[in-house]
């Protein structure tokens, strides 16, 4: 057996009331690609942000490379050698590429300068060496795009000759051809000695790449396994803590009827994207992250400058801002990425909140009729079960499953015919998972049409009638109900890219 | 199953939304003011001298329903000084060059004001300049015009019914504190009542998030900038009846204040949280702090001094940002 | 495929914003010339630079403030309390002066800490901590010299306000400036500056201490704005509880007009010395077109808000939307 390269025991986190990280033990062998696997939420972001210092865990024993070690801040982490990349990235948009990845951490005198020619031939040598060649070092972050940001904060990271590297979710904003570079990168690190640690919402990935895993669920440490001996059945049941059968509603038959067409949708990053939406249906859209499902989305609900003819119950109809979406008579509504920032408005009270965008249907003279005003709000509110101490209480008092519900809530009370709910379980528990997928299906049951998208593909396969997959802006296949398994989503999502993970 | 609301009307003080627990502890802070200056002078809180604080509080309230508003939105609005002193000359000058009658020149002048209001609105929404920008910019022009139109020296008198709204009586009641309560009253209305109130407010916690919730939000923007100017346009004229007549640099005294006080009432700098009723509480506590220091003889470096530790004391009590984890 | 692109050098024929300040402040310097013929001839390039010191040194340290995103409104309140504290202690020998003057440096760069201390510590809006303690400044220098008056060395004055060796004292340090900034902007203190204004929470987790650098950016503040009320005092030769007043809002116009983003993150000295000498220079045109000075405001505010708009405008229709 290897020499250990983290060892951590008995890990507990609390935020407030809730609790992150209950009693959970983490060990990584030296030399190994180890994947943290589990749900949103289940506790794996925690336990990175305690390995590299961004947070204090309430109590527990952590040791590297034997040394007992107490992380209080990421600069404490990178000297026992742990470097992370984060999902969200930490690069400093206005500095250039060289000083980001050289220079903000090196040394210690404020007053010590460096030249920006010497850092920017250093850094090409650097980026070079590692096989980047199309990144200019002398270029500003802010001007690079998402996937050649997430590689620079990789390099940052490996430029540090890392003891234990820390992947989370570094992949998901990577194409195909980066992905295979960092896979390449990661093997010769580990060949070097070096340990990686590694998350991925893409099973394939995680199969790929790492020798062992260890699995969480709600917080808790469920077990760890060699990733030779597990089925991605197994690793899935181990996740959710029930059968796949279990965890989603029957779907109900979609009906006939027409809802939206779309055609020939183009914008800066869509391609020709055509889509027909019948009413109770649930139409899954897949692909990798960072497909264009956001800006279709938001394209369909007219925040993102698009072309194309939209057709809503056999009528033609334009949408040109969210305004013209959520008229009565078109009748969309969006569940957007962010709940806190695009979705709620914090300080405000719920029954607010739940009824923003229909003010002008609760008004008369341009004064809130507060009885109609609570009418809306209990009939949108009727099926979601939201805790809350009255209904002036400020939404950002509530959890985060509770938050989702009240932008849910939103689109109930303008009785939106059509819902676009983009990654509607992010970031949500268990619980509060299942009332969103029984709340879909009862929607969809009553003819509302849904266009959904989810960064977790087993929801969309379990939901949806059909599922389209999206790659770069454009549809590129269709699988409907008789064929609908996340192996086979998640190969259309690869398949239309060069087949390159395995090697 | 409707949410249940598991909570009697009564709320305890943890229970309590942040703005509630700052505008309970701000109204608390004013009494115990007060109570101070009858220590320190006693008939302080005489009925009567209690109105005339009141009476004085109201100018700064006056200038804070503007602010108020604007800093709901998450901005802010520096242009308050010399907008209150342009529509000030501009009054008593339109009224002592007999243009037109004096009740068509209060109504012009006011909507003079709301027509910087909707230029500082449009500055903001469709050039994107910061409102802190904006308004600085704005309040310089502004500037410039009062001492072109003025050629430095401001003529006219306020006239009889700007005189009487400020120093008139109605048996006991000074109908200057009269008016205050009707400004109040139309203020609280609009920001709880009406539905431009709450876009106003749904701009201020999330500007993305009022888009995608169908707001025109730069619609609610300009025009909340509208109805501020128009707000300090009032409370200029209002000020001459203080005085008697305009004069330069009479809005400058104002300016700080007016931030002051809303931030003292409880409201979030960065917008969305906030109303007219902890305003007008912050306006008090100032009136009251002034008038203590004014009465102990304090040389104005000492009362200064007072001024900042106190707003500072009163943002260290209740204006912090939420610790980040 | 490496192509060999990557220019490495001076990146200001990137930095529009910056470009467009120089661009006005050369039309500007043209029309001064046209309706002053003796512009370039000595005093009045005397007079313009001198009178232009003041507001180019606390915009440097508003400068500071605004890199990091935060921003200062008590830089007035603490010229003039460097001012008055000059008039009131300062007297005709060596030993004071040099004294008089490092205690008022160090009076600036502790009101600036001050400011720091609290904003980062007590959590709260750098606009409204400033806006307290300039009260609390403004207060102090009255209580320092309760009405204009004292009175300055007058070899104080000949050594900031006159010339050597036929250069003006005033274009040396703005030189001098020049080269401390080509000198400042690759230290990493500066580039933490940059990086806390861009993003914080980035900054952070590059194991920048955000804490720190912004304490010492409101202390760089205090100290410029010291240094200006120092030059005001020789300039005046005496003292007032008030000079600094107007330079608060006048050294934020100087930053923006300069091109500095007002969110932090980015910007030049050069810009900023540039913003203030726009400001300064359209008293002088007016001076010798003979347009009244009732019209200084207006143009400052309308030069103010074209540059910025010009700057801020983006034609975007999904504006609301972050990306």
């Amino acid at each position: 057996m290897g020499e250990m390269a983290v060892a951590m025991q008995g890990i507990y986190k609390n935020f407030g009331p809730v609790q992150a990280l209950i009693n959970v033990e983490f060990h990584a062998k030296k030399g190994e690609v180890h994947g943290l696997v589990g749900e949103n939420g289940a506790g794996k972001s925690t336990l990175i942000k305690v390995l590299s210092g961004t947070i204090l865990p309430t109590k527990g024993q952590c040791e590297v490379y034997g040394q007992p070690a107490v992380l209080r801040s990421p600069l404490q982490a990178q000297s026992f050698g742990i470097q992370t990349v984060f999902q969200e990235l930490t690069l400093v948009p206005d500095l250039t590429v060289a000083d980001n990845v050289l220079n903000l951490r090196e040394g210690h005198h404020l007053l010590g300068r460096t030249s920006s020619r010497a850092l920017t031939v250093q850094v090409e040598k650097l980026l070079s060496e590692l096989g980047v060649d199309d990144i200019n070092p002398a270029a500003f972050v802010r001007d690079l795009t998402l996937p050649h940001r997430q590689m620079i904060e990789i390099v940052k990271a490996i430029y540090r000759k890392p003891k234990i590297l820390i992947l989370d979710e570094a992949t998901s904003a990577l194409l195909t051809p980066q992905v295979e570079w960092l896979f390449a990168t990661v093997r010769r690190l580990t060949k070097e000695g070096s340990t990686v640690l590694f998350t991925s919402h893409r099973w394939e990935e995680v199969k790929t790449l790492t020798e062992n895993m260890t699995i969480f669920r709600n917080g808790e440490y469920v077990g760890t396994y060699g990733t030779d001996s597990i089925s991605e059945d197994d690793v899935t049941t181990l996740m959710t803590g029930r059968h796949i059968g279990n965890l989603y509603p029957a779907r109900v038959a979609a009906r006939s009827d027409v809802r939206l067409v779309v055609r020939e949708l183009h914008s800066d990053v869509l391609q020709n994207v055509n889509l027909t939406l019948h009413s109770g249906e649930i139409l899954g859209i897949g692909g990798l992250q960072g497909q264009g499902q956001r800006e279709l989305f938001l394209s369909l609900f007219g925040a993102a400058p698009a072309r194309g003819a939209f057709e809503i119950s056999g009528r033609a109809v334009t949408i040109h801002s969210p305004t013209d979406a959520i008229r009565q008579g078109m009748g969309i509504g969006l569940v957007p990425e962010d709940r806190k920032t695009e979705g709620l408005f914090l300080n405000l009270g719920v029954l607010d909140n739940v009824t923003v965008p229909t003010l002008s249907r609760i008004s008369r003279w341009g004064f809130i009729q507060s009885k109609q005003q609570r009418q809306f709000f209990s009939t949108a509110t009727r099926s979601l079960q939201i805790k809350l101490a009255n209904v002036q209480q400020p939404v950002s008092e509530l959890s985060g499953g509770n938050q989702q519900k009240v932008v849910l809530a939103k689109w109930l009370a303008a009785k939106s015919q059509i819902l676009l709910l983009y990654d509607v379980t992010r970031g949500v528990d268990v619980g509060t998972k299942h009332d969103i997928y029984a709340l879909m299906v009862d929607l969809a049951a009553q003819g509302v049409a849904i266009l959904f998208y989810s960064s977790e593909t087993a929801e969309v396969v379990h939901l949806a009638h059909r599922v389209l997959v999206m790659y770069e802006g454009a549809i590129c296949e269709e699988i409907d109900a008789n064929d609908l398994t996340v192996s086979r989503v998640v190969g259309a999502s690869f398949r239309s890219s060069p087949e390159v993970l395995h090697g | 199953m409707t949410p249940v609301e598991n909570r009697p009307r009564h709320r305890k003080w943890s229970q309590m939304s942040t703005l509630q627990r700052s505008i309970i502890m701000a109204y608390a802070f004013a009494i115990v003011l007060f109570l101070v200056g009858e220590l320190v002078s006693e008939g302080f809180d005489s009925p009567n001298h209690i109105l005339t604080i009141l009476v004085i509080s109201s100018f700064v309230g006056y200038v804070g329903i503007g602010q108020t508003l604007v800093i709901l939105t998450g901005g802010i609005d520096l242009s308050i000084a010399y907008l209150m002193n342009a529509t000030a000359v501009f009054m008593t000058g339109l009224v002592a060059s007999h243009i037109a009658p004096t009740d068509v020149v209060l109504i012009i002048v006011a909507l003079g004001g709301a027509l910087v209001g909707f230029v500082n609105g449009i500055g903001i929404v469709f050039f994107n300049i910061p409102p802190l920008v904006m308004t600085l910019g704005m309040n310089s022009v502004l500037e410039g015009i009062v001492l072109v139109y003025t050629n430095g020296t401001p003529t006219g008198n306020a006239p009889i019914m700007i005189h009487y709204l400020v120093d008139g009586h109605i048996g006991p009641i000074p109908v200057d504190l009269l008016v205050w309560a009707v400004l109040a009253i139309v203020v609280g209305v609009m920001l709880s009542l009406t539905v431009f109130g709450r876009r106003l407010y749904a701009v201020g916690n999330s500007v993305t998030g009022s888009y995608l919730s169908g707001i025109n939000v730069g619609r609610t923007l300009i025009g909340t900038y509208m109805i501020a100017g128009f707000f300090t346009g009032i409370a200029g004229m209002l000020l001459t009846g203080f005085a008697g007549y305009s004069y330069l640099g009479m809005g400058d005294a104002y300016l700080l204040p007016s931030i002051a006080v809303v931030v003292i009432g409880g409201a979030s700098i960065v917008g969305g949280r906030g109303n007219y009723v902890g305003t007008i509480a912050g306006a008090i506590i100032i009136t009251v702090l002034t008038t203590i220091l004014t009465i102990l003889n304090m040389p104005i470096a000492a009362r200064d001094i007072l001024y900042g530790v106190v707003i500072l004391a009163a943002l260290l009590l209740y204006g912090r940002a939420r610790s980040s984890q | 495929m490496v192509n060999s692109r990557h220019s490495t050098s001076w990146t200001l024929g990137k930095d529009i914003p910056t470009l467009l300040s120089f661009m006005v402040l050369a039309i500007l310097l043209a029309v001064n010339a046209a309706v002053d013929s003796h512009f370039f001839t000595g005093f009045s390039l005397l007079t313009f630079f001198t009178d232009a010191i003041p507001l180019v040194l606390v915009a440097i340290g508003q400068f500071a403030v605004i890199l990091t995103g935060g921003i200062d409104l008590s830089v007035g309140s603490t010229v003039s309390i460097a001012n008055t504290f000059v008039a009131m202690y300062m007297v005709q020998k060596l030993g004071s002066m040099v004294e008089v003057s490092l205690l008022m440096i160090l009076l600036g760069i502790v009101a600036g800490m001050v400011n720091g201390i609290v904003i980062h510590y007590g959590r709260i809006q750098p606009i409204l901590v400033t806006l307290a303690t300039m009260s609390i400044y403004e207060g102090v220098a009255l209580l320092i010299l309760p009405s204009p008056g004292g009175s300055v060395p007058t070899s104080l004055t000949s050594a900031l306000t006159g010339a050597l060796m036929d250069i003006p004292i005033a274009v040396i340090i703005m030189a001098f400036l020049v080269v401390l900034w080509f000198w400042a902007r690759r230290t990493r203190f500066v580039l933490h500056l940059v990086s806390i204004g861009s993003d914080e929470s980035a900054a952070r987790m590059n194991g920048v201490r955000v804490g720190v650098i912004k304490i010492a950016a409101y202390g760089l503040s205090g100290f410029f704005a010291a240094l200006s009320g120092l030059y005001l005092a020789a300039q005046t030769t005496s003292g007032d509880p008030n000079i600094g007043a107007p330079l608060t809002l006048l050294s934020i116009a100087a930053v923006v007009i300069g091109g500095v983003r007002l969110s932090g993150g980015r910007g030049s000295l050069l810009g900023v010395m540039a913003g203030a000498l726009i400001l300064s220079i359209l008293g002088s045109i007016m001076y010798f077109a003979g347009v009244s000075s009732y019209y200084q405001d207006l143009f400052q505010g309308l030069i103010l808000l074209v540059a910025v708009a010009i700057s801020s405008y983006r034609r975007l229709r999904n504006r609301y939307m972050q990306t």
